[in-house]
């Protein structure tokens, strides 16, 4: 290829680039943005604070039932003598091991397991509902 | 708030990162920062002002849709365009203005309308009253591939870099389509003074 020719391939389309760089540009539709942020928020998800609002209420829901479900356990292991025979099982340890499946047996049927397995879900869901608020609090968004 | 965010020169990674957050001003900023270039793309491309607007908005909402899954870890400009793309394939399709076949990767060069002019252009192209016209006629002529890139390149001021990261295609391919839509502008701008003079092509 000749200087000529490889100076006419470099230079070849230097009028189009000219004209091309004075291509001025549309004017943009006025109101756009405020559609497209209009029809964005109305498809907003919940955002932050939504979210936050959501948790900080599944969580006080989950405490309520946890509080009520522990004081139903409680007022249960003591109707059902459940508690008796813990504290017998604690204080007179020869009477556990004169007959630990007997013992362990009276305890399983005295033990209110429903109001217990309530009160530990209940506290789960609380920890879980909660989350959201520790992750915003550790970002140092308002809470 | 979204006019001090977008006045403080903070990058796109930084506001799609707040916009993740749940941050609705630093969506707004990326929508005001956004909606010109956009539109400007989608305007060379489809050669319409309803269509470019239609086809600004869905993009802009494909955003704020996609924003919560999409990763920061890589620039968000051409991700951005790659949206504005298709969105604009999408109304090309429905005009069947193209073949299925262009709208891969890149591979295989698409055909050009118009033969390769090697000459010149007259140099009262560039004085004429209605060059805007002219060059919006000789775009608009250019088959889409062609059209896309001279739209990315010179109305919404994507680098070559950028542009291979939007169609997902080598640099070199770019570039080949930028000579190649630069010889046919040449073309068409030659071929629209020929009509406009009464002369034939």
């Amino acid at each position: 290829m000749s200087v000529r020719e490889r100076e006419g391939t470099a230079d070849s389309f230097a009028d189009v680039e000219r004209l091309l760089t004075r291509l001025e540009p549309p004017p943009v539709p006025p109101g756009l943005s405020a559609r497209v942020l209009a029809r964005t928020s109305r498809a907003q998800a919940p955002g932050w604070p939504g979210r936050l609002v959501l948790a900080l209420l599944g969580g006080l829901l989950a405490a309520v039932l946890a509080a009520v479900s522990g004081y139903a356990a409680g007022r249960e292991l003591v109707y059902s003598g459940a508690l008796e025979l813990l504290r017998l099982g604690l204080e007179e340890r020869e009477l556990f091991w004169a007959a630990p499946v007997d013992y362990l047996l009276a305890l399983g049927e005295a033990l209110p397991w429903g109001w217990l397995a309530a009160t530990g879900l209940s506290v789960a869901a609380a920890v879980v509902a909660t989350r959201p608020l520790g992750r915003a609090a550790g970002r140092g968004q308002p809470v | 708030m979204a006019a001090p965010v977008a006045a403080l020169g903070v990058s796109d990674e930084w506001l799609a990162a707040r916009v993740q957050q749940g941050d609705a001003a630093a969506f707004e900023a990326l929508v005001e920062r956004y909606q010109a270039p956009l539109y400007h793309f989608a305007y060379r491309v489809l050669g319409g002002a309803a269509d470019a607007e239609d086809a600004t908005q869905e993009t802009l909402i494909q955003v704020y849709h996609a924003l919560p899954r999409a990763r920061l870890d890589q620039p968000l400009r051409p991700w951005i365009f790659r949206i504005a793309r298709n969105r604009c394939l999408d109304v090309l399709k429905r005009r069947r203005a193209i073949p299925l076949s262009w709208l891969g990767s890149g591979d295989g060069e698409p055909p050009l309308a118009d033969a390769v002019s090697s000459s010149p252009l007259p140099e009262e192209v560039a004085e004429r009253a209605d060059l805007q016209r002219l060059l919006t006629a000789a775009i608009a002529a250019l088959a889409p591939p062609y059209r896309e890139v001279v739209a990315l390149r010179y109305t919404a001021d994507l680098s070559v870099a950028e542009i291979a990261a939007v169609l997902e295609a080598p640099e070199n391919t770019v570039k080949i389509r930028l000579h190649r839509a630069k010889a046919a502008l040449r073309a068409a701008l030659r071929g629209l003074l020929a009509d406009e003079t009464g002369g034939t092509r």
